[in-house]
């Protein structure tokens, strides 16, 4: 695209005389670039993060042993197989990992990765870990590390190794000793060494490992190195390890690659993250309308001069060239901006991203940016891209102007509204088209999200003709208000639908993202408090100390439960089992929870009656399913789980499906009698209490009794264990705060495309604006004052904003209605209630209407300003 | 002998290797290797912290069995150690060295109380993982006519079922490797052992009682006191069992009949200072007497030496290892090592009218891991024949 000196300077020079709507088109796209570079560096960054920490934590196993559900592998499984396997052909490098999570009392905000290991048989595996079997060098490493040995470790000395990081994160040395507590059971640490391993590991021997996590007797896993991936996959062939030790593994358990559990933890996050991406991309939808706009203008501006330009022999393809070129300059320098804004802005999201994860899916610590080459590729593929896109039309039209006709810009205006037609015809067909594929999406988002953009895109094309209808239906009601200045405000609107249809079309784009979004999040809001009060019946819960997700992990100890339940004031307590089971394999959640009376209310069932349901749980080894377990594995009632147990496979038919929008993982529900039993796992991960009313009978109890009933469980457990005891009122605040968090980087988002759209009004008025200077110069001569002038565009832009709010309105509640019954449901099959207030779309006027006038001010103030001898003398 | 410095500390080096491997040190054995690693200062920090262990004193010891074939923690080291020879069902010669070592890499403390002592608990679930002993297998198997020796070792802690010992009868592991008794004695001993592609189990079944070695059980190993170690042995067993390339069933499994030889010992520290290394015979002659000689070679001193022989009703016959002579015929140099080991003997004890001609079956048996050091069976010939075991440290 090598342009002649003379375009070159031409273009150049237009630029220079144009520097506000060169830099606001400049800063539409950086913003747009910003925004999806940042949500990708924050979904890359989380994911790598937590890959990595996988990996180190992996080591060079290739495979792992899997207990068959939350109790784990007794650990003499180890034993059998390191004794009895090679004579049965496997003598492979295997070792136990007891794993959990423990938090630092100096910093409770930290969870630190507990790795118990057997250093000696660690050796094949983590070179971080066998570090253990080195003994400190008494020459560098100072006497307090050499103190501490491999016979410190193998004895069950409660000396571990910590990765520097976290060490230096601590402030701690070789020597010191640290607090810990697992699931509110406080131990007391001491560093021997520091090591080169992942972030936040604590690494131990297995036999104190066991002692800090309260897993005696038991393995979370054992880890293998097969030879040549054991065979053809997990399953291996006949003659593989794998195998060999399918026969040598007790009922349950199960041999998987270590890559198969990281990949289904990074899973499910997909359609988080790819939720997230998709706004991201609607910021640069709006940046690009904006672009569209900028370079449309700039094309207009310059009919004349292209028009001579054409008559002194400059070729079409010249032209075309010269206008894509601006273009790319724009979008060069907006994305180069972008992608430094991008990282900027990544920065921040990435810890609420990584918030939402550790909230709902995983631990994952993210402690640096993942600048991924792809991510940078990718904002600038979209940066250049969605500029050339948006200026190809502005181009062709620039190349279109032959030397003989001069334009006039009412002809360009007769132009657009020849071509009004087919650009509505074209907008409706994509409207349905967006339909349809919504319609038809099936279980996929990205088709979901592709016939939402067809929406947004088809309704823009529908801006002109709908801005026409709308302005004509208002001119009345402007005229009466606003008089002459109203009504010309009004016919100035429409004359000029070359430019403000555009800039319409961008700021209705983002209103009605506001408020689809705004409306699926209202929506879910609601739809979580309703569900919250019927799944809350009881006025105490209490769990340990942990993370939300990861509840099995942790339990309330067996002696804290008993004297919990025997305090005084409790009426009636019920206990809830959190664990993770295999079914066909694949770890999935299943809470075991003690049905009681008030299980009619908790259970919001959404197939069957709990009448007919809790006595058949209780009877039988049946099953409900969550509604998100139910959509993502395809199940309803009358099929059956094929779940593993420590005594081998069982199946439990579904019998029912329930509202649950606590996992978007899924949930199982059984009883906890019965789970009991088939799992010979009898920890508590929660209890819920009902207190003893004191007053009047039939009376629920006072807060005040609950308090005291509070008071004393806290003294009764505090020396014990430290739990988390919260009301109800408590526990609800919280699930809805969490709650807040998980939409926070959504309205961060959502705030950003609002800014782009402003930007994309204010470069698009000032323009307009600008441009017509010339026609003002003639509106002053003719004895407008300047004060009239900055009327009347202030008029024309509040008409343009509320043109905009108008027709927002419609998109947004359809797009609403998309990500409510399509994207949600199919990233995560949860069934929402629509709730929809009309102050929702009143708000959404009004941020149309006031960014309007916002961006109407600085064109006003110019024009106010500005003498009309001196608007004459403007112009081309 | 030039080397000898750091050998010296042989078994005590044994642990510090063991615990440099685990670390992707150097590969044990060089000299060089050890003083460049941070073993080093180990090794030495271990060849004074005997402290907190019993040691072997000549006083007078109550033997007690089956207990005695249990570990006994209070000491440092100990080891079950069997050797033999054995012919398969072609004719062909083999060697087979099945030791478990066990090493307490800290004093017993007062409360605990040896987790690794009771087999039953150890293989429960829920069996302690807390431990400081180390037990350490060796495994090696010569064939002959192969010309192939196979080596390997394992590393177990004495904790969550992975090795130990009971305290009933003979039964110890590590990992994969046993040594199980019948339930009262030691008139079987079955022997279980993969060696790299290989897996051997033996039934041995004892054709003499359990003799007491040294004075009594009492062993010395240098002139000074506590250098010592209790060490009882059973000399001659009969072999039965089989060899079977691992991973195949067996019906595949080569059958092999030979005799067996186990040496029991423990102590707290065996070397002198000035101690560079051993030359250890076991010997079984077709004429049914067994003869135990070793010397332990002094840096500028003749070789303390002892030897005993075990004649074919079980009991001991007069022999005073002064009288015997040891000649070195030839020398052998490790392609893998490169140190240089004699590989060929003449023993001779007039008294007797011994005059033993000792040579290896196979050169190369050369056990390299954390240690590094020869072991392997040799023919006897000259005035009597018969097969043995010869082990060389500190070469």
């Amino acid at each position: 695209m090598a342009l002649s000196p003379l375009l070159f300077r031409s273009s150049l020079r237009h630029l220079a005389s144009h520097p506000w709507q060169f830099v606001l088109s400049v800063v539409g796209v950086a913003v747009g670039v910003a925004v999806v570079v940042a949500i990708d560096l924050a979904n890359v960054s989380a994911e790598n993060s937590f890959r990595e920490s996988s990996e180190i934590v992996a080591g060079r196993a290739t495979h792992r042993i899997q207990g068959p559900s939350a109790v784990g592998l007794p650990d003499s499984v180890i034993a059998h197989l390191v004794r009895r396997g090679p004579a049965q052909g496997l003598d492979v490098p295997m070792t136990p990992i007891v794993e959990g999570w423990v938090r630092p009392r100096r910093a409770p905000e930290v969870t630190l990765q507990v790795l118990g290991v057997d250093p000696l048989l660690e050796q094949a595996f983590r070179p971080y870990a066998s570090e253990i079997a080195r003994e400190g060098n008494s020459g560098d490493a100072g006497q307090k590390a050499a103190a501490y040995g491999l016979a410190d470790f193998l004895g069950g000395e409660p000396v571990v190794l910590l990765s520097s990081e976290t060490a230096t994160r601590l402030e701690l040395a070789p020597g010191d000793t640290f607090r810990v507590a697992a699931g509110g059971v406080e131990e007391v640490l001491t560093l021997a060494r520091a090591v080169d391993a992942g972030d936040n590991l604590v690494i131990m021997d297995i036999s104190r490992a066991q002692q800090v996590l309260g897993m005696q007797g038991r393995l979370s896993r054992i880890d293998l190195i097969l030879p040549d991936g054991g065979g053809a996959g997990a399953g291996g062939g006949p003659d593989g390890a794998a195998a060999h030790l399918a026969q040598m593994l007790p009922p349950g358990a199960v041999l998987e690659r270590s890559s198969a559990r990281t990949e289904t933890l990074a899973q499910m996050t997909r359609a988080f993250s790819l939720n997230l991406t998709a706004l991201s991309l609607l910021a640069l939808i709006v940046g690009m309308f904006l672009t569209y706009n900028t370079m449309s203008f700039s094309v207009v501006q310059r009919y004349a001069l292209i028009g001579r330009l054409r008559a002194v022999g400059v070729r079409r393809r010249e032209v075309l060239s010269m206008i894509l070129s601006e273009a790319l300059v724009v979008g060069l320098i907006g994305t180069t901006l972008g992608l430094v804004f991008g990282v900027v802005l990544g920065e921040g999201l990435v810890t609420l991203v990584s918030q939402t994860i550790n909230d709902l899916y995983y631990s994952v610590s993210v402690s640096k940016l993942t600048i991924h080459p792809l991510t940078l590729a990718k904002g600038i593929g979209l940066g250049l891209g969605a500029t050339l896109v948006a200026a190809w039309v502005p181009a062709r039209a620039a190349a279109g102007v032959t030397a003989t006709s001069l334009l006039k810009r009412s002809s360009v205006e007769d132009r657009l509204r020849g071509r009004l037609p087919f650009l509505t015809a074209l907008g409706c067909l994509l409207l349905v088209a967006g339909g349809v594929l919504l319609w038809a999406s099936g279980r996929g988002i990205v088709v979901a999200y592709a016939g939402i953009f067809m929406l947004i895109m088809g309704w823009a094309l529908l801006a002109p003709a709908l801005t026409t209808a709308i302005v004509v239906g208002l001119r009345p009601a402007m005229s009466a208000a606003g008089g002459v200045v109203g009504r010309m405000a009004a016919g100035s609107v429409r004359a000029h639908l070359s430019r403000t249809a555009v800039a319409i079309a961008a700021l209705s784009i983002a209103v009605s993202s506001v408020l689809g979004v705004g409306i699926m999040v209202g929506s879910f809001r609601t739809t979580v408090v309703t569900w919250l009060q019927g799944a809350l019946q009881a006025d105490i819960y209490v769990q340990p100390v942990g993370n939300g997700f990861r509840t099995g992990q942790s339990a309330i100890r067996a002696d804290v439960l008993a004297a919990l339940v025997q305090a005084p004031g409790v009426e009636a307590a019920f206990v809830i089992r959190h664990a993770e089971v295999l079914w066909e394999g694949t770890p999935v959640h299943l809470a075991a929870v003690e049905f009681g009376p008030h299980s009619a209310t908790t259970l919001a069932l959404k197939t069957g009656s709990a009448e007919v349901l809790v006595p058949r749980l209780q009877s039988e080894d049946v099953a409900l399913v969550s509604e998100p377990f139910a959509y993502r594995h395809g199940t309803a009632p009358g099929d059956t789980l094929r779940l593993a147990t420590p005594s081998g496979h069982v199946l439990i038919p579904i019998v029912g499906i329930y509202h649950d929008y606590a996992s978007d993982q899924g949930t199982i529900m059984m009883d906890r009698t019965r789970y009991a039993r088939l799992f010979g796992d009898t920890a508590a991960s929660g209890l819920a209490v009902f207190v003893a009313p004191t007053g009047a009978s039939g009376q629920a109890a006072a807060s005040a009794d609950i308090d005291a009933v509070m008071a004393l469980m806290q003294s009764r457990a505090g020396p014990l264990q430290n739990l988390v005891i919260r009301s109800n009122r408590e526990l609800r605040t919280y699930s809805m705060e969490v709650f807040d968090r998980t939409f926070t980087v959504t309205k961060v988002l959502q705030l950003l495309a609002v800014i782009v759209a402003f930007i994309g009004i204010l470069s698009a008025l000032m323009a307009l604006q600008l441009e017509r200077a010339r026609e003002y110069g003639v509106l002053r001569a003719s004895g407008m004052t300047g004060r009239q002038l900055g009327r009347f565009v202030s008029w024309e832009c509040g008409l343009m904003g509320l043109v905009s709010g108008l027709l927002a309105l419609p998109l947004g509640g359809a797009l609403a209605m998309a990500l409510i019954f399509v994207i949600n449901r199919r990233s995560f099959g949860w069934t929402l209630q629509v709730d929809v207030s009309s102050g929702i779309f009143l708000e959404g006027l009004v941020v149309a209407v006031v960014a309007s006038l916002l961006a109407g001010i600085l064109p006003a103030r110019a024009l106010r300003r500005q003498r009309a001898v001196d608007a004459l003398r403007e112009g081309v | 002998m030039k080397r000898g410095v750091h050998i010296s500390l042989w078994f005590i080096v044994l642990a510090a290797g063991v615990v440099l491997a685990a670390c992707g040190g150097a590969a044990p054995g060089s000299q060089a290797e050890r003083e460049s690693g941070g073993g080093m200062s180990l090794s030495d920090a271990l060849s004074t912290d005997i402290e907190g262990y019993a040691r072997a004193f000549d006083v007078a010891r109550a033997w007690q069995f089956p207990a005695d074939h249990g570990p006994h923690p209070d000491y440092k080291l100990e080891w079950w150690y069997v050797t033999g020879n054995l012919v398969d069902a072609a004719g062909g010669d083999w060697g087979y060295q099945v030791t478990i070592f066990r090493n307490a890499i800290a004093p017993p403390s007062g409360e605990e109380a040896a987790p690794d002592s009771a087999s039953a608990a150890a293989s429960e679930p829920g069996a302690a993982w807390a431990s400081r002993q180390l037990y350490i297998a060796h495994v090696a198997l010569t064939d002959v006519a192969g010309g192939r020796y196979r080596s390997e070792e394992r590393v177990l802690r004495g904790g969550g079922g992975l090795a130990g010992a009971a305290t009933d009868r003979m039964h110890v592991w590590a990992g994969p490797v046993s040594m199980t008794s019948n339930e009262t004695g030691l008139d079987t001993l079955r022997i279980q052992a993969p060696v790299q592609d290989l897996f051997l189990d033996l039934t041995l079944t004892a054709q003499k009682p359990i003799v007491l070695q040294g004075e009594e059980g009492f062993s010395p190993k240098s002139d000074e006191p506590g250098n010592a170690s209790w060490y009882y042995a059973l000399t001659r067993f009969s072999a039965a069992g089989t060899v079977r390339q691992i991973g195949t069933g067996a019906a595949e499994a080569v059958a092999m009949s030979g005799t067996g030889w186990l040496d029991r010992e423990w102590s707290t520290s065996l070397l002198g200072r000035t101690q560079t290394g051993w030359d250890w015979f076991s010997l079984q002659l077709d004429d049914g007497r067994d003869l135990m000689y070793f010397q332990l070679r002094e840096r500028e001193d003749v070789p303390f030496v002892d030897a005993s022989l075990v004649l074919v009703d079980g009991t001991r016959g007069l022999l005073d290892a002064r009288e015997v002579a040891l000649e070195v015929l030839s020398e052998w140099t490790s392609p893998h090592s490169g140190a240089t080991y004699p590989a060929a003997w003449r023993l001779r004890h007039a008294g007797l009218g011994l005059d033993l001609m000792i040579e290896p079956l196979l050169a190369d048996q050369e056990f390299q891991a954390s240690v590094r050091y020869w072991e392997g069976a040799v023919r006897v010939s000259g005035s009597h024949t018969g097969r043995g075991y010869v082990e060389l440290t500190g070469y």
